[in-house]
């Protein structure tokens, strides 16, 4: 077996071809010569004897041929990073593929995006490339919107002004690229990723947009390089990780925490409106799941109540069956279900396995068996994905939380709806707004900034000029030095799942004008979503006041009095501000 | 009690998944002595081209049963491309001592999940299942049809797989050549069109899983790897290289997993299954149905 062999055998010892039961053919086929040409290959390597194609080394060659290919796989977008190119400008994937921007007049300012890109929270990246991207692209083509130009329209953006500017890029026309990569639902992968970016990509800032656990691991990176970093989806101020209350003044947050989400849920929602008592968790095995379990229990104490029930499962898994029928003992009126799309669609399938789906109110109050009203994390209950993968099991009334920010469906967004769909060839699907205004953020306030130094551009975020950005949502995103969180808690609201037809109810439910049109504006308003539509819509009850006193010609004058928003059921009131009121005795939510 | 029973039934039709694939794994490593990594994403291969072919948005939008044919075919082709990329160009080798094959399965397996996220992206896609009810009854046992359709189809091919290699030419070929490859060929046996075989059978058994799996896990580019994983400690459990091991091992596996979460131990579920494995290996080596290879001398 070793090359040893061939110099001191003789000629003459060269193995015998193989004995063969098959008779030599007078015309051997091409089949059965290539056939006794490796045997005989094989036996003369066996031998000790060189073959053309010596056996070891072939294996040798194939096994570097092997290593060469799972490397190349591996290292296949870091390959494409060296070479400048990309290999999908829209989904970066493990280990990192990032977009590229022609480079401009002066170096490129690269902002690091670390989000989900892969497995059961893919969504969540989706929507961080289609804001991020799209935000970047009108930059570099348009620069910023010139003063005034975002309340030009009647206290709301000017679109079309805006696309006629032609000065692309800031500072002087340089251009803005982002660097994708994806967490893989992993902490260490995200802090890793950011490592990378930091040193190989010289980013400028950072946009969150991935799991909690990446903000909470990455936190001391961030503030060892100085690296202005925003939260475009991740909660810092909830777990009291959030300037002022800590040193890391590199971080900032645009994303409604999930206390202020859970506390009008359940304070406002659960408790008072609907009446609920008895409440179970249901959550997945990351720090979402483990804050909004802690944060529930906490509200609940506050309120004298607590979760009967508070069961895990891991991100990934496809069956809660066993998990939702210890649950179903605690005959539970609410299940505060707390995980990403995916994951969240399956423990729905799980409670239609138990027969267990929301019909309404009365139902979950356990009249006619257990049938819990779902209330949910904004990342899992509040997305069309989840609607889309839950099918039927996720039900009309399904509750969650977000914050007015959005709202594409209102007339005065229509522009900005009309450029995403042309550029992604859908509609948004809610959400990419926040990416894409971090991105406006960072380009203001490196602009403000007059550079990317560091230090400069966090005071620059603590104090933007001109009143902050609201150029993909609805309300400004703006920091004080003192204030690191974008939003208050007056900004925020409810989102339920609509599946496109009223319920069959008495009184009547009506959908929203998104979902129905309405005839009766003026001008009239066509329908926004597609016939058959499912997904999430803004549910304007509870919040009401609040929402009134800050909102109140956005809220008032163009959502309830041209009908946006889940109406449920509506009831004459004359001494309502626009003649009806939103009644509690909805049998839906 | 009927929770426990519950849970039982629940892990025998995730089961039938994993002895699926475990059943796959172990043809291939019958003819080859290689464990075949990317039978995982074989699986996922399947399963989105039985998604494209059935979904009426994003699809073409055809019958299931002719959506199941042509996703068998895929999977079968993929199986057999999966063995010219990954195992034909290493030629004859020992696999216990060249470990190319490792590194060559597991690229391929890289490459394919990367090919279906370029192709159909990362989002999932929801497939609906054939059978929905069971006479207007939507759960038995809490458990829908489409479940109890994984178990039935995995223990019934595993029998009729048992029964053509045990009783037919092909299947005596096939024994043959697992167990001597050379004196198989020397036998008349042709060993390359033997190896060739069991890989577009394993592709075949990863697309019947493909399809099988698709309603109830979305179909999204990672759904193999994870499943691919547990269904290669379901084969070892079982004994690789056995038919009846791969059914007993996938079937244990799901058990294992399914008595884990009524257990209330969720989140262990894995390291439950790495513990069984390592339970099995420490008491009997082969697996439970394996048989140790007598080398004569």
């Amino acid at each position: 077996m070793t090359r040893r062999g061939r110099d001191e055998q003789e000629p003459s010892q060269t193995p015998d071809p193989i004995p063969s039961f098959e008779l030599p053919k007078r015309d051997p086929g091409k089949r059965w010569q290539r056939r006794r040409h490796e045997e005989q290959m094989e036996e003369h390597s066996a031998g000790g004897w060189d073959t053309p194609i010596n056996r070891r080394d072939f294996l040798d060659v194939a096994r570097k041929l092997g290593t060469g290919v799972a490397a190349s796989s591996f290292l296949y977008p870091a390959f494409l990073a060296a070479c400048g190119k990309t290999a999908d400008q829209l989904t970066p994937a493990p280990g990192g593929r990032f977009n590229v921007e022609e480079g401009g007049s002066g170096e490129t300012i690269n902002i690091g995006v670390i989000s989900i890109y892969s497995g059961v929270g893919a969504f969540v990246g989706k929507l961080a490339d289609r804001g991020g991207q799209l935000a970047v692209e009108q930059i570099n083509k348009h620069g910023l919107p010139a003063k005034g130009l975002q309340t030009a329209k009647d206290g709301f953006p000017d679109f079309e002004a805006y696309e006629r500017q032609s000065t692309g890029g800031i500072l002087g026309g340089r251009k803005i690229r982002l660097i994708a990569r994806d967490d893989n639902l992993s902490a260490q992968v995200a802090v890793s990723a950011i490592q990378e970016m930091i040193t190989r990509f010289d980013i400028k800032g950072l946009i969150f947009a991935g799991l909690y656990d990446d903000i909470y691991a990455a936190k001391k990176l961030l503030q060892q390089y100085n690296l202005p970093a925003i939260a475009a989806y991740g909660d810092l101020a909830s777990v009291g990780q959030l300037y002022p209350r800590n040193d890391y003044r590199q971080l900032f947050q645009m994303f409604p925490p999930d206390q202020w989400g859970i506390e009008i849920m359940l304070e406002e929602y659960c408790l008072r409106d609907r009446g609920y008592t008895r409440f179970a968790y249901l959550g997945d095995n990351t720090a979402i799941g483990a804050q909004g379990k802690r944060l529930i229990g906490e509200t609940l104490a506050r309120n004298g109540n607590r979760l009967l029930a508070a069961e895990q499962y891991n991100v990934g898994d496809v069956d809660m069956t066993a998990q939702l029928q210890r649950i179903r003992g605690t005959n539970c009126n609410a299940l505060m279900v707390w995980g990403i799309a995916g994951d969240t669609a399956h423990a729905l399938e799980s409670v239609k396995r138990l027969d267990a789906v929301y019909t309404d109110h009365d139902g979950a109050l356990g009249r006619g068996g257990w049938h819990p009203q779902i209330v949910g994390f904004e990342g899992g209950a509040a997305e069309r994905t989840f609607a889309v993968l839950a099918g039927d099991a996720a039900r009309t009334g399904t509750m969650s939380y977000w914050y007015l920010g959005g709202i594409g469906y209102i007339p005065q967004f229509k522009s900005a709806v009309d450029t995403f769909k042309k550029r992604w060839g859908v509609a948004p699907t809610g959400g990419e707004n926040n990416p894409a205004d971090a991105v406006f953020l960072f380009a203001r306030a490196f602009e403000q900034a007059g550079g990317t130094d560091s230090n400069k551009v966090i005071a620059a975020l603590e104090n933007l000029e001109g009143g902050g950005i609201n150029f993909s949502s609805i309300t400004p995103h703006a920091f004080t030095k003192d204030r690191h969180i974008s939003i208050e808690p007056a900004d925020m609201v409810g989102i339920t799942l609509e599946r496109g037809k009223a319920a069959l109810t008495s009184p009547k439910y009506e959908l929203g004008a998104e979902f129905i049109g309405n005839p009766n504006a003026d001008p009239p308003i066509p329908a926004f979503n597609p016939p058959g539509y499912v997904g999430p819509t803004h549910f304007m009850r509870f919040n009401q006041e609040a929402l009134m006193k800050k909102h109140g010609k956005l809220y008032g004058d163009i959502m309830l009095k041209n009908g946006f928003g889940t109406q449920c059921t509506k009831v004459a009131d004359s001494s309502a501000p626009y003649g009806f009121r939103l009644t509690t005795d909805c049998k839906i939510h | 009690m009927e929770r426990f029973l519950q849970a039982i039934i629940q892990g025998l039709t995730s089961g039938g998944v994993y002895a699926l694939i475990a059943l796959a794994f172990s043809i291939v490593y019958m003819t080859t002595r290689v464990i075949n990594f990317a039978q995982g994403e074989v699986m996922m291969i399947g399963a989105y081209v039985y998604f494209f072919m059935v979904a009426k948005s994003g699809g073409i939008g055809v019958s299931w049963p002719l959506a199941l044919l042509v996703a068998l075919v895929g999977a079968m082709l993929v199986g057999l491309v999966v063995h010219l990329i990954s195992i034909a160009p290493l030629g004859k080798f020992d696999p216990n001592t060249n470990i190319g094959w490792i590194l060559t399965t597991l690229s391929v397996s890289l490459i394919l999940v990367e090919v279906m996220r370029n192709i159909a992206g990362e989002q999932a896609k929801r497939v609906d299942p054939i059978v929905s009810s069971f006479g207007g009854k939507k759960t038995l046992f809490t458990i829908e049809p489409k479940q109890y359709l994984i178990l039935i189809v995995g223990v019934v091919l595993a029998l009729v797989l048992e029964v053509i290699h045990s009783k037919t030419q092909l299947g005596r070929a096939l024994r043959a050549t697992a167990h001597d490859k050379a004196t198989a060929s020397l036998m008349g046996i042709n060993t390359g069109f033997m190896v060739r075989y069991s890989f577009a059978l394993a592709g075949v058994l990863g697309g019947i899983s493909g399809w099988l799996l698709a309603p109830v896990i979305f179909v999204d580019p990672n759904m193999g790897t994870l499943v691919g994983l547990t269904a290669f400690v379901a084969a070892v459990v079982g004994g690789i290289g056995s038919t009846r091991g791969a059914l007993v091992g996938g079937l244990t596996i799901g058990v294992v997993e399914s008595l884990a979460r009524w257990a209330g131990a969720g989140e262990w579920t894995s390291a439950m299954v790495f513990l069984t494995l390592i339970l099995i290996l420490v008491l009997k080596p082969t697996g439970i149905l394996g048989e140790a290879l007598i080398e004569k001398v």
